[in-house]
């Protein structure tokens, strides 16, 4: 007995972090991109180098390429073999990207090596203004993504979230949209108060301009925190759903009907469901779904098709994640079934469940260092997808149910990208700030 | 013969599977319940009075929410804490009748000794011992005494949890010193509560005293009168 007590010893204290590779059904494809060729003296080099870094990032964070990129000055024995099939093929490339600018039009020339063939992108216009153009290399970046591995790409996608500036007052705190590089940086509101968990709210399907967008988030400018509604032209917003209490952690349906959220509104953190609709509004009187007496409920995140509802309950001691069914809760009116999912972990916070309904990622104590958990919901098992040092927390998935935000809490509050092709978190932004609550544009 | 029988050591009995944290609430909350209901049949007892309904417990929150039909608070008697609904109106709201929490003040130094924080223990919502207790019925005392004093409290947590799970515990301390001054006879209108997690700890650091410190709810007052 005690030899076996002194190899658990031994084994727990070298043993690491469990993580699981997920099987994927893409395997990456390696690209080589080269420098951008330029002929016009409308456009200097630095601004070409700035373009084609956002292009690199774009491909390599698409989670279907290892992208491959070499310095100047072994870039001309390269641009010799550009279309040799014989070079590429022994150094196992399957696509070589070659980007130019002529006068002020980029153009896209792709030489698959396989197929031995050229394919070329129509010549797009460059406006000489950083942040038109690097939305201009996002757009070139789907269009490559698509075009290689038929599936959309989210270099276009915005990133919402909220910044506390580390200077100055405390208690300030606003809502930020960015790239998914973490450049064009811009505030979209301006309560002068503490505003925190925002979310797109999906687009008129008519709506073709980009910078005019509606978003919902958390605000204390009147004291108790109410979920608020805003545009991105607006400066400041409206508290939209009119519940007495404490309002947080809203989640919103992938059709926009629902809201659900945590509110104080009886007396206890409950948690919440609104029916809504983007022309008129809120619909009828919000609906209580789930109350207990002795636990705290916390963080909800709606199914695919709005039906179910994930989130976050310690009524079991410790916070674990449950699913609700809505339909019965709205049905019966009577406290609901829930299915844990969480097993693994003791303390399990803030869910967000994927857009192909397969997967839940999440935060998880393991090890004393907050992770990122995967749930599949097909399987039913729970998977580590981050290790290392910094705890990680608030994760948001993309609307590819491939990419994944999240923000770190120490030893800095920043925002990661991670793809569960490649499940290397790639940090997106830097310096002073507190940033986090990241979602995703749907 | 009639044998005396205490229903102390039975209820110890009942609570003997509960963690030691749980133990001295439940039975404290249970012995008061009975005591209190005995007393009542011989005297008057100045601070506590039977209801006759739970309803008497409840604002009535129907009018803008469809609550759950069979809340698990109905049938537990004294153990569980009663849910009590939030004030109507919000400070500060355009219906309200009360300026928002930007017009509350720390309590003066001469009130300070009766809202000063109370704190708790990691991941708990309760009281942790019967001075707690204390002041908050002298909380409460002075409230009803003081009708046109309004009261924010302030739930806060330390940096451990998650931030989004921190919003939600902090909620629930606040709500629970709002059910307590209110079961002291505070009118519900009084009290409102808000929730700030982790996110405005007093103690920066990262030890487990800076955590203790941070587990607390802090009280912010209004007085209509004065203005």
């Amino acid at each position: 007995m005690l030899k076996f007590f002194l190899f658990f010893l031994f084994s727990t204290a070298f043993a690491e972090d469990l993580v699981i590779k997920l099987e994927t059904a893409q395997t990456a494809r390696f690209v080589y991109l080269s420098n951008i060729l330029i002929e016009s003296d409308k456009i200097s080099e630095d601004y070409a180098k700035t373009l084609h870094k956002t292009l690199l990032f774009d491909l390599r964070c698409g989670g279907f390429a290892h992208v491959l990129s070499q310095k100047e000055e072994s870039e001309k024995r390269v641009l010799d073999e550009t279309f040799n099939i014989g070079y590429w093929s022994n150094l196992g490339t399957h696509y070589v990207i070659v980007p130019e600018i002529r006068q002020n039009k980029i153009t896209i020339k792709i030489f698959d090596v396989k197929h031995a063939c050229i394919r070329e992108l129509l010549p797009l216009e460059l406006s000489s203004s950083i942040r038109e153009d690097r939305l201009l290399i996002h757009k070139i970046s789907d269009l490559i993504h698509k075009s290689l591995f038929g599936v959309e790409g989210i270099a276009q996608k915005r990133i919402l979230f909220a910044m506390q500036p580390e200077e100055g007052s405390d208690w300030i705190s606003e809502i930020w949209e960015c790239g998914i590089d973490g450049n064009d940086l811009k505030q979209i509101s301006f309560e002068n108060s503490y505003s925190i968990c925002p979310l797109f709210i999906p687009e008129k399907p008519n709506n073709k301009n980009r910078s005019d967008y509606s978003f919902m988030y958390v605000c204390y400018k009147h004291g108790a925190p109410k979920i608020y509604m805003n545009t991105s032209l607006d400066r400041q917003g409206f508290a939209c759903i009119p519940l007495r209490g404490n309002q947080l952690l809203p989640a919103i349906s992938r059709k926009f009907d629902k809201i659900a959220f945590i509110c104080d509104a009886s007396g206890r953190a409950d948690l919440f469901l609104q029916l809504f609709d983007k022309e008129r509004g809120v619909l009828h009187k919000p609906v209580q779904i789930f109350s207990h007496p002795n636990s705290v409920q916390a963080s909800p995140t709606f199914s695919p098709d709005g039906s179910k509802l994930a989130f976050v309950s310690d009524k079991e001691g410790t916070p674990k994640i449950f699913i609700v069914d809505l339909l019965s809760v709205l049905r019966d009116r009577k406290a609901p079934e829930l299915h844990c999912i969480t097993h693994i972990n003791k303390e399990n916070t803030s869910p967000s469940w994927s857009s192909d309904g397969k997967k839940i990622v999440y935060s998880a104590k393991t090890n004393g260092v907050r992770q990122i958990w995967l749930y599949d919901v097909e399987k039913q098992e729970e998977m580590q997808l981050t290790t290392g040092q910094g705890d990680k927390e608030n994760p948001s998935f993309a609307h590819d149910s491939l990419h994944i935000v999240f923000n770190t809490t120490s030893p800095t509050f920043d925002i990661f990208l991670l793809d569960l092709n490649q499940q290397e978190p790639v940090q997106i932004t830097r310096g002073p700030g507190k940033k986090h609550y990241p979602a995703w544009e749907p | 013969m009639i044998k005396k029988f205490s229903p102390i050591p039975l209820l110890l009995l009942l609570t003997g599977c509960m963690s030691t944290m749980n133990l001295w609430e439940d039975t404290k909350t249970a012995s008061r319940y009975v005591n209190r209901k005995g007393q009542s049949l011989f005297k008057e007892v100045p601070d506590s009075r039977l209801v006759s309904s739970s309803r008497e417990f409840y604002a009535s929150h129907e009018e803008d929410f469809v609550p759950l039909r069979d809340q698990d608070l109905d049938n537990r008697g004294g153990f569980i804490e009663a849910s009590i609904a939030q004030a109507k109106f919000s400070p500060g709201s355009d219906r309200s009748e009360i300026p928002g929490i930007e017009s509350f003040r720390s309590p003066s130094t001469a009130l300070q000794e009766i809202f000063r924080p109370i704190h708790f223990r990691t991941d708990q919502y309760t009281l942790m011992n019967s001075d707690q207790e204390l002041f908050v019925q002298k909380m409460a005392s002075y409230l009803k005494k003081h009708p046109l004093t309004y009261i924010f409290v302030a739930g806060h947590c330390d940096e451990r949890a998650s931030e989004s799970y921190n919003l939600a515990l902090g909620m629930r301390r606040a709500n629970h010193i709002r059910s307590l001054l209110i079961k002291h006879g505070v009118k519900a209108d009084q009290v409102h509560t808000i929730s700030y997690g982790k996110e405005k700890p007093c103690d920066k650091g990262h030890s487990h005293e800076a955590w203790a410190k941070n587990r607390r709810v802090e009280f912010k007052l209004y007085d209509k009168q004065a203005g």
